[in-house]
């Protein structure tokens, strides 16, 4: 199938899907250890979410 | 939990079985060299595949069962390491040897008719488990409206809550539908991408449910308070988390996706749903239900619907979440479904099966009953379909051993080899007796399904080679 590996977008797909994951998985454990309200993790979560929808299409390699 | 939602390797839960008209690639033929891919290509479908949002119901309901942390944790580690196990040295050694597809395979032993038979069950069972998956789909809408618009399912649902529940079911199964009409290479792509970010949404509910309770002792977390009843033990923990997936690996469906790979070291790749999915996963949802019983004194044998849980502990990441998880799963098992149907209705058009199914699907996700019975209705789903794998590895293994025809319908021509159905039958009906499913139950006692797959599938085994060595001796006292 398609790859994406010659696509001028990969490297900043990656870049901003990479800090998408972050995104997702950081805020919560701020919130752990109780450096963030949860509220803001969930603003944070979601707009992690929508990143990461439009840049995993455009980054990662599908065999 | 898994379903069956294979296309073929490299194709992104379900979980689960390819149907001999899917994948239009090497149905009849052995998968040529050419056409053989690395283990990468299994690893992400792995992981995928087995994060589902039906994860989100397994996980509570073994709250809601008493069971302990030693169980949970140790026990699905070793459960869930059997199945790797069975994966890599059963199914992919088979897989890379035959290189057909379960479906061809079966066709060879049992013949056409009786892979007919198959199918119908296939997609029957394939139906209730999509219908599961939207129940469960279907308790992330409640929290987009006000508080009370959507009465929410809890353990002890089996009937609708209300017209708006219903309403959101067939909402959302229709959409599903609709898309398995269009084919599902859209929802396969989604599931792959999704894979990583899914899992990481059911790690931030379980850290922050942690950061609620104020505690990282997840062992102190998962012991149930004294006075508990247990109604699933250590062992009943360690055969579900094996045989959950009973009618992938020693049921061989996976014949259909392992036998694109290089080697049967592909089979580790199982790891990667059964540890992410069937372990982390599962311990994660059942803390948002610990959660709720510490905090908010939910009644663990009531147990909470997955979407409020979810929106409490992440928000609307975690609803769609529990969409994505719900949608990518079900929406392949429909169409499978709908091939199944198909194939014992081959009057039938492609977009009618597809409907048929979806409509039986719908049906299925409006009664709360199957998804909040899932443990149960995964074992019944292994018992019925893994046996067929008893008779797969007695054919590969030990045909020439003890003097049997190997693929004996294919060389017969015959349309259903009697031996195959006779031993099929009497193990899967005598052990679904003995299931408290069981409308009649002559034992005495009742064994919980997850515990039937392995001495259902020995047992087919078994019958099989006495009742072919019974047929040839027939045959040749009659010559």
């Amino acid at each position: 199938m398609t790859t994406f590996e010659k696509s001028p977008y990969h490297t900043p797909a990656k870049v901003v899907g990479l800090a998408a994951l972050a995104g997702t998985i950081l805020p919560p454990v701020a919130f752990l250890f109780g450096t963030m309200p949860l509220d803001t993790v969930k603003g944070i979560m979601l707009v992690s979410t929508i990143l990461w929808f439009v840049a995993a299409p455009l980054w990662m390699k599908v065999d | 939990m898994t379903t069956q939602d294979h296309e073929h390797a490299g194709q992104g839960m379900v979980d689960e079985v390819e149907s001999p008209a899917v994948g239009s690639e090497y149905e009849r033929e052995r998968v040529p060299e050419r056409a053989l891919k690395g283990p990468s290509s299994f690893w992400g479908m792995y992981a995928g595949e087995h994060t589902a949002g039906t994860e989100f119901m397994i996980g509570p309901l073994f709250v809601k069962w008493g069971a302990d942390a030693f169980s949970l944790i140790v026990g699905l580690l070793i459960g869930n390491l059997l199945a790797v196990l069975t994966w890599r040295y059963l199914t992919a050694p088979i897989a890379c040897s035959e290189r057909l597809t379960l479906y061809y395979k079966m066709e060879k032993i049992a013949g056409r008719g009786l892979v007919t038979v198959y199918n119908l069950a296939n997609g029957l069972l394939f139906c209730f488990l999509a219908g599961s998956m939207i129940t469960v789909s279907a308790t992330a809408v409640g929290p987009f409206f006000p508080e009370g618009t959507i009465a929410m399912p809890t353990f002890s649902s089996t009937m609708p809550t209300g017209p708006a529940w219903i309403a959101a079911c067939i909402v959302i199964g229709a959409a599903m539908t609709f898309v398995a009409l269009k084919g599902y290479d859209v929802v396969a792509l989604v599931g792959h991408y999704s894979a990583p970010w899914m899992f990481l949404i059911f790690l931030a509910c379980a850290i922050v449910t942690l950061g609620k309770l104020g505690t990282t002792d997840v062992w102190a977390l998962l012991t149930p308070p004294p006075g508990t009843e247990r109604s699933i033990s250590f062992v009943g923990i360690v055969l579900f988390a094996w045989f959950c997936n009973a009618a992938m690996h020693i049921g061989m469906a996976d014949l259909s996706v392992l036998r694109f790979a290089k080697s049967p070291s592909a089979g580790w790749a199982s790891a990667a749903g059964m540890f992410l999915g069937h372990y982390v996963a599962w311990i994660c949802a059942a803390l948002l239900l610990i959660y709720w019983v510490k905090e908010k004194g939910v009644n663990p044998q009531e147990g909470k619907d997955p979407g409020t849980m979810v929106n409490d502990a992440v928000g609307w990441a975690g609803l769609v979440c529990i969409i994505i998880a719900g949608w990518t799963t079900a929406n392949p098992t429909i169409y499978r479904a709908g091939l199944a149907f198909q194939g014992v209705l081959p009057g039938l058009s492609r977009t009618g099966a597809t409907l048929l199914a979806g409509a039986v699907c719908i049906a299925a996700g409006i009664f709360p009953a199957f998804a909040m019975r899932l443990l149960d209705f995964v074992g019944v789903y292994g018992t019925i379909l893994a046996p067929v794998g008893g008779l797969i590895v007695v054919d590969h293994f030990l045909a020439d051993v003890v003097g049997i025809d190997r693929d004996p319908a294919a060389k017969s021509g015959a349309s259903v080899n009697m031996a195959v159905l006779i031993a099929w039958l009497v193990p899967v009906l005598i052990g679904l007796s003995m299931t408290a499913v069981s409308p009649v139950n002559p034992w005495g006692f009742e064994v919980p399904p997850w515990y039937l797959p392995l001495p259902c599938t020995m047992a087919c085994g078994i019958l099989y080679i006495l009742l072919s060595k019974f047929a040839s001796g027939r045959a040749a006292a009659a010559a």
